[in-house]
């Protein structure tokens, strides 16, 4: 019997574009299911990202509902979201956007400040996560002068650092070579080995092939 | 606030430049605003002021006749001639019909200084005094930035300490309370400075309507007591002579002209002193509404400069802020999506705001402290534009904030996905 983590019901989001509205999620049901990897697929501008942020309680639908165990997220105040996104979840953005004014040990210990760990569990995890992807090397340089492989780690890092029970990755394969791509779907599995739940978008079929789930946006089903 | 403060300063680090740039333009723009606030300040101060003292009014000089050196000596010599000079002259102060304005400038010798330095930084040996009476003083209403102005009692015969004034440009080199060794007319008096001036602070004197007092000393003319000695009378005829040549204001007209001219003739009767002369039979007029004009032309200007200077500025700085914002949004959504919220990030803006324009402020305020054009009114207004700015930039961009979908600004350069 799969445990269900996340649940969408009828979910709905519009935004406002010049010209008029358009409807980029239209009463989406969806399931995501503990320890699994899950993929959303669909054209841009589908609301692929959309969806990730709406469940990564990042943006907030129209309507309907997004249910963690028995909690609405879209009910939830600011400050429960926001303890929600420091608690529960890890995600990668499709940019990276590492933080330019710090270096990767900043960058990586953000979500571990903002949770209120003290120094020294931070340096410890920080750590141990830069260990694990290899990129202890990197700690003391400045996101500016790192490569797209090496950002894309460090991203990884900084959204795994504190053990997030969900991971969303917006197309974390989506600019990477044959090489690093192949490197991030690894430490995917790996993740997923140890527990961890990953949601991700993506328009490659590689990406698609090793997930358990695989929803297609548009068509609003399996 | 831990969090939020290192924040602050990384940001603050990491954008040098761009954050020295918006500190200097505002200090800039407090500068300028403070530097127009206070001319318009002046120019409103002078044109009242001048308006106040000569608006339906026409100023006579009047001066004694006794040019011939001859005929003073002869008129010194004399028993009576103090006794005339004195009823002469507090008959004019009392007279109904008109004010007498005593004035007169004399330079002052100040002795045995012990080190004291005039606003040069020099030792002070002659320095250029303004003698007035009473009357003269509340005409032109003369206003101290420290210490006090002339009382009643000022003007009453104290022995040899004399209280004075001091022009505003000695307000560096005295202190209230200061007493300066001086000799007036060959008299050995004690000068107590008992405040200074306003700066920029002007009367009407010798068909000047802009004379200045900054480097004056100004001495009151003082009712002396009966002379006690010949060179004490000596000196109090001198004085008194000087004291009787001045100024008569009336309200304009025809009819008040000739009741000034009645009572003035009725004193002479009184008193004995027929030897006088009237300068100019209503001369003023003229000058006084052509500086007006020019005045009301000043002001104008300037408050049009300072209105249009302040509209430019905002409008710079608040597109400068803007896009500022606009930029740290995304560097915001990455704080917010590992577990910022809204609030914190929103304290965070209002401190960089409230550092930035305190800075500001705190510089501006006192590069006008440095130009001596600060005063309390400047003060408030500037903090008022401070505040306002710091309201203002803050409730924008917490707006902006609020409003954004912070995420999307993630995703700007590649649309939905």
């Amino acid at each position: 019997m799969k445990d269900i983590i996340l649940e969408t019901k009828k979910l709905c989001k519009r935004f406002k574009r010049p010209g008029g509205t358009q409807t980029v999620l239209n009463k989406v049901n969806l399931q995501i299911y503990r320890g699994e990897m899950t993929a959303i697929r669909g054209k841009s501008g589908n609301g692929k990202s959309t969806l990730l942020n709406i469940l990564a309680a990042t943006m907030r639908a129209d309507s309907g509902k997004v249910l963690y165990g028995d909690i609405d997220l879209q009910r939830l105040s600011n400050a429960g979201r926001a303890r929600y996104r420091r608690e529960k979840i890890g995600y990668i953005p499709q940019n990276l956007y590492l933080l330019d004014d710090r270096n990767v040990f900043m960058n990586i210990a953000l979500p571990l400040q903002y949770a209120g760990e003290k120094k020294e569990n931070i340096r410890k995890k920080v750590e141990e996560a830069a260990e694990w992807l290899d990129i202890v090397s990197l700690l003391g340089k400045a996101p500016q002068t790192l490569s797209r492989g090496e950002k894309q780690r460090v991203a990884i890092c900084r959204s795994v650092v504190k053990i997030p029970e969900i991971l969303f990755a917006d197309e974390p394969t989506g600019s990477l070579d044959e090489e690093n791509e192949q490197l991030v779907l690894e430490m995917f599995q790996s993740l997923k080995i140890q527990g961890t739940t990953i949601v991700l978008t993506t328009h490659d079929d590689s990406v698609s092939q090793i997930c358990d789930e695989v929803y297609h946006i548009g068509s609003f089903g399996r | 606030m831990k969090v939020i403060m290192r924040e602050v300063l990384l940001y603050y680090r990491s954008h040098k430049v761009e954050n020295i740039v918006f500190v200097c333009q505002i200090t800039v723009f407090f500068i300028l605003m403070g530097t127009f606030f206070a001319f318009t300040g002046e120019a409103h101060y002078g044109k009242s002021n001048i308006e106040r003292t000569y608006k339906d009014k026409a100023i006579y000089q009047l001066i004694d006749g006794y040019y011939d050196p001859d005929a003073f000596t002869a008129f010194r010599s004399e028993p009576n001639a103090l006794n005339i000079l004195k009823n002469y002259y507090h008959a004019l102060m009392n007279a109904e019909s008109f004010q007498y304005l005593a004035m007169f400038d004399q330079s002052i010798t100040i002795n045995d200084v012990n080190g004291a330095a005039d606003s040069d930084g020099g030792q002070l040996k002659e320095a250029e005094a303004f003698q007035m009476n009473e009357q003269a003083c509340q005409y032109f209403e003369l206003n101290v930035i420290e210490g006090r102005a002339f009382q009643q009692g000022d003007f009453d015969d104290n022995g040899n300490v004399m209280p004075v004034l001091m022009g505003s440009s000695y307000m560096n080199a005295f202190e209230v309370g200061d007493r300066l060794p001086a000799t007036y007319y060959q008299k050995e008096v004690e000068l107590e400075i008992i405040g200074f001036l306003r700066e920029n602070t002007m009367i009407y004197y010798n068909g000047n309507y802009e004379f200045y007092l900054d480097q004056y000393i100004i001495l009151p003319y003082i009712h002396y007591d009966a002379p006690q000695t010949e060179s004490d009378e000596s000196f109090q005829e001198i004085v008194y002579f000087a004291m009787i040549n001045g100024y008569i204001s009336i309200s304009s007209g025809d009819a008040h002209t000739q009741d000034m001219m009645a009572e003035m003739e009725a004193i002479a009767e009184k008193t004995g002193f027929y030897n006088y002369v009237f300068i100019g039979s209503n001369p003023n007029l003229q000058q006084y509404r052509g500086l007006i004009n020019i005045l009301n032309k000043n002001y104008d200007l300037i408050l049009s400069l300072l209105i249009l200077s302040f509209l430019v500025n905002m409008v710079t700085l608040g597109v400068q802020a803007y896009m500022m914002q606009q930029r740290r949004l995304r560097m915001m959504a990455i704080h917010y999506l590992n577990g910022a919220t809204l609030q914190s990030l929103m304290k965070q803006i209002v401190m960089e705001v409230l550092l930035v324009i305190g800075l500001a402020a705190f510089l501006g305020w006192n590069v006008l402290v440095r130009l001596k054009i600060s005063n309390i009114v400047i003060l408030l207004i500037f903090l008022m534009i401070a505040v306002t700015f710091m309201i203002g930039i803050s409730l924008i961009s917490i707006c902006k904030l609020k409003n954004a979908e912070l995420m999307l600004t993630l995703n700007q350069e590649d649309d939905l996905q």
